[in-house]
């Protein structure tokens, strides 16, 4: 006799559908973001030409037939320039914001359980925090040399200690709950405590802190190309299509219109999108939705 | 006697939840009811039967969602049902106000208790002097008998117990001299002793400042204590009204009858034969929490005060006492939740101050615990089912076996087997209680430590719940150790009792000698404070 012979439980793909039929503007998200990864990798095949391909003759072009997005004081096509510029700047997103959350949901989780590793942990936290984001990332790209990884590492760092409180915090209010109570007197080891009973009440914050992050990320890594220890100015990413078209924007607003747009539509989504998660993983709301 | 016309009188009030269209679902429907000055009028009734929603239409403060559908709601003539904003926001306070049922929420946590009183006074009579106004917040402070007026006028609430906080709440609802008070359980999160000073002090304040009470209550024991007139509330109607002793007397509506049935009475258990081998024996415990302020002032507080007792194989001890008294301390030390500072307890014959490990684990799976709040008890997260085999699984029994004794088990507590694959949240309260005797009887404790187990609950579904707990003893022949702050409950399912006081066991004995011949003082006090007063044992 199976728990799921005895109960059965609609497909998975079912379950997905009926997710997105109860939650119609997270899945409007979802293939935002679908359509933005979609460009980001094809840009290759979607805009024709070169990113970085300079022809002065073709300087402040308005958008056109010629220049779908309109062209910069090089004359680069900024279309493809914006297409291309999803790669890092989706890249550093993501992944930045998942090491960051990663890192400082164990950190929170741990120093939320433990005593000892509380003091130690968190005071260490503390001291990361103590220091400028920007002044430490861009100590940790010039030592290292600008690298999508440095980048992201950089970014990530500053990071982590908000995460590591959010969590520590939640976990702290959470080890308190009778269900938790009772499931360490059922003698469950800790980790499965955790895992089962305390994590997946973290979650609700934990994704909204994320679609942050997210954002903040894409903006930092145009920060830092922007102060010059980023991507060298030339490699487009949205930030840094921004940053250099900044100084033409009253004579050609779409330099920045373009990829300013794409940036805030999937930092739009992203949001969404992690709201709609947080519904979804918590029954109760998800039932009132349903309803 | 002549009939002035009463201050509250609500003719034909619906409620309906706010869907378009003239069907909408009814929550209170077509509600008569009456409140005279100098009157306390009851509205008792279970949790859902639309008492708490009438007397937020009266406030206009329904919860979003919910609408008035119709009826009047005269309020000192005015209609509350179609007052404007403007106008209820000088009716709030002036001509009606309300005291709720949480003293700790009610209350702003970071403001002083003066200032809070002082704030009505400046907004609602703004030609007030500074001197009139504080002579006045500490005429209330009297009014409500807080001990130290000068002294609480500069308390913050956390420097305050539950019931002067509750004092404090109720000297706010008097400042402005309503003609109406509204008191929604008002004393439903206090000890029995402090509830009856508060009930008293209620009546009392009501006489001298010339108001009428609107009291909403679930505790028929209430109602016998302080009522004029009760109204019976089930399903959003008012089932049957009248003077409360006529209704109380002679209940003519099935509803009431079976709801003042429910009312446990007080029944007396014969004690077990005393067997040689106490399953539990603790000796000395001590435990005292030292809290440290910001500025290093040290404040220890004795939870555990030389606590002696010891369980029987199969027995059922009743711990008694008021918040505070070290009742739910003692179940954390008996889960090994808590290390006692001092004191030796041996539970299966050995002593468990040195478990560690496997040993601390094997310990726990035969001591399992039920908790006060059904509401929190469950992981919201998590099926009932995952909830069910999770301690078995986790001490070795086989996914079938598990999943067997959890199907039994609901079986057992009159749930349908569907309920595994459901979320917490699509069950009352009474049926997660159920859910959580069953969590902890699916790990076939011992010992199970029920800690305020049906506190929570309604009287009928508490009548339910308790005997439950008694046949599945019965069947299983676990030990308990049942905290109860309520001395009826007490009284039904105990075989023994100790009544605990500032953590020390002032008194303990089987059951009946407690209640008939109390030898210490405060347990005199505490069998005193029962609303109702000690009925009659059947």
């Amino acid at each position: 006799m199976t728990h799921t012979a005895l109960f059965p439980r609609p497909s998975r793909t079912r379950r997905l559908l009926s997710a997105a039929a109860s939650q119609p503007v997270a899945a409007g998200a979802v293939v935002v973001l679908a359509l933005v990864l979609a460009a980001a990798v094809l840009a290759g095949l979607i805009a024709q030409s070169d990113p970085l391909g300079i022809s002065p003759r073709n300087r402040y072009q308005a958008p056109g037939a010629e220049f779908l997005f309109g062209s910069d004081q090089f004359g680069r096509d900024i279309f493809a320039r914006v297409l291309h510029g999803g790669r890092i700047s989706l890249a550093v997103g993501a992944l930045s914001a998942s090491l960051a959350a990663v890192a400082g949901t164990l950190a929170g989780l741990l120093a939320g359980s433990f005593r000892a590793v509380d003091t130690v942990l968190m005071r260490v936290m503390d001291g990361l925090m103590a220091i400028p984001n920007i002044l430490l990332a861009v100590a940790i790209v010039s030592l290292v040399g600008p690298s999508l990884m440095s980048i992201v590492i950089a970014i990530c760092i500053p990071e982590i200690p908000r995460v590591a409180r959010l969590i520590r915090a939640m976990a702290l209010s959470l080890r308190e709950e009778p269900y938790v109570q009772a499931a360490i007197g059922m003698s469950l080891p800790r980790w499965k405590v955790l895992a089962r009973h305390i994590l997946p009440g973290c979650l609700a914050p934990l994704a909204v802190q994320f679609s942050y992050m997210f954002a903040a990320a894409i903006l930092a890594e145009a920060v830092l190309g922007f102060l010059g220890v980023g991507f060298p100015s030339e490699i487009p990413s949205w930030g840094n299509v921004i940053a250099e078209g900044k100084s033409a924007f009253q004579r050609a607003p779409w330099c920045i219109l373009f990829p300013g747009l794409f940036l805030s539509v999937t930092v739009l989504a992203v949001n969404v999108l992690g709201d709609g998660l947080r519904d979804m993983l918590d029954p109760r709301i998800a039932a009132r939705r349903t309803r | 006697m002549t009939h002035p016309a009463p201050i509250l009188d609500i003719s034909g009030l619906s409620v309906a939840l706010d869907l378009p269209g003239p069907d909408a679902p009814r929550v209170v429907h077509e509600v008569d009811l009456a409140v005279h000055r100098r009157k306390i009028t009851c509205l008792i009734g279970e949790s859902g039967s639309g008492k708490s929603v009438t007397s937020s239409a009266v406030m206009r403060l329904l919860p979003a969602g919910l609408r008035i559908d119709g009826g009047r709601i005269l309020l000192d003539g005015r209609d509350m049902a179609q007052a404007s904003a403007a106008e209820l926001a000088t009716l709030r306070g002036r001509v009606v106000s309300m005291v709720f049922q949480e003293p700790l929420t009610a209350l702003n946590p970071v403001m002083r208790v003066g200032d809070q009183i002082g704030e009505l006074l400046r907004i609602h009579r703004p030609a007030m002097t500074a001197k009139a106004r504080e002579a006045r917040i500490l005429d209330l402070l009297g009014d409500v008998q807080l001990p130290d007026p000068p002294q609480a006028i500069r308390a913050f609430p956390h420097q305050l117990s539950g019931g002067q906080r509750q004092r404090v709440v109720i000297a706010m609802a008097l400042a402005l001299e309503p003609a109406l008070i509204i008191a929604d359980e008002p004393t439903t999160a206090l000890d029995v002793t402090t509830q009856a000073q508060i009930l008293r002090l209620l009546r009392e304040l009501m006489s001298r400042h010339d108001s009428g009470v609107l009291l909403i209550t679930h505790d028929f024991g209430v109602v016998a204590e302080v009522a004029d007139f009760v109204h019976v509330m089930q399903n959003g109607r008012v089932v049957e009204y009248g003077a409360a002793q006529t209704v109380l007397d002679h209940p003519r509506h099935p509803y009431t009858k079976s709801l003042i049935a429910a009312v446990p009475g007080f029944r007396f258990r014969s004690p077990l034969p005393a067997s040689g081998q106490a399953l539990v024996r603790a000796e000395g415990l001590e435990l005292t929490y030292i809290s440290r302020s910001f500025t290093g002032r040290k404040r220890a507080v004795k939870a555990l005060d030389r606590v002696g007792f010891h369980i029987d194989p199969g027995e059922t001890l009743g711990v008694v006492g008021e918040s505070g008294s070290g009742k739910s301390t003692l179940a954390k030390v008996l889960m090994l939740f808590e290390q006692p500072d001092q004191g030796r307890l041996t539970v299966f014959g050995r002593d468990v101050a040195s478990l560690r490990g496997k040993a601390l684990r094997h310990y726990r799976a035969n001591v399992q615990m039920v908790f006060q709040d059904p509401f929190k008890s469950l992981n919201p997260r998590r099926r009932i089912g995952q909830s069910l085999i999770e301690g078995p699984l986790e001490n070795g029994v086989s996914r079938a076996e598990a999943m067997d004794r959890a199907l039994h088990l609901l079986d057992r507590v009159g749930l349908p087997r569907e309920a595994m694959d459901r979320f917490p949240h699509e069950f009352s309260g009474g049926q997660r209680q159920r859910i959580c005797i069953a969590r902890a009887l699916a790990m076939q404790p011992r010992i199970v430590v029920a800690d305020e187990a049906v506190s929570a609950l309604d009287v009928s579904v508490q009548a339910q719940v308790l005997e439950l707990f008694e046949s599945l003893k019965r069947e299983l022949g676990f030990a308990m150790l049942f905290i109860t702050h309520d001395l009826r409950v007490a009284s039904n399912i105990c075989d023994r009792l100790i009544v605990m006081h500032r953590g020390k066991v002032v008194e303990s004995g089987p059951t009946r000698a407690v209640f008939t011949a109390p030898c210490h003082a405060y347990t005199a006090e505490l069998i005193q404070a029962i609303p109702g007063g000690l009925t009659a044992p059947a």
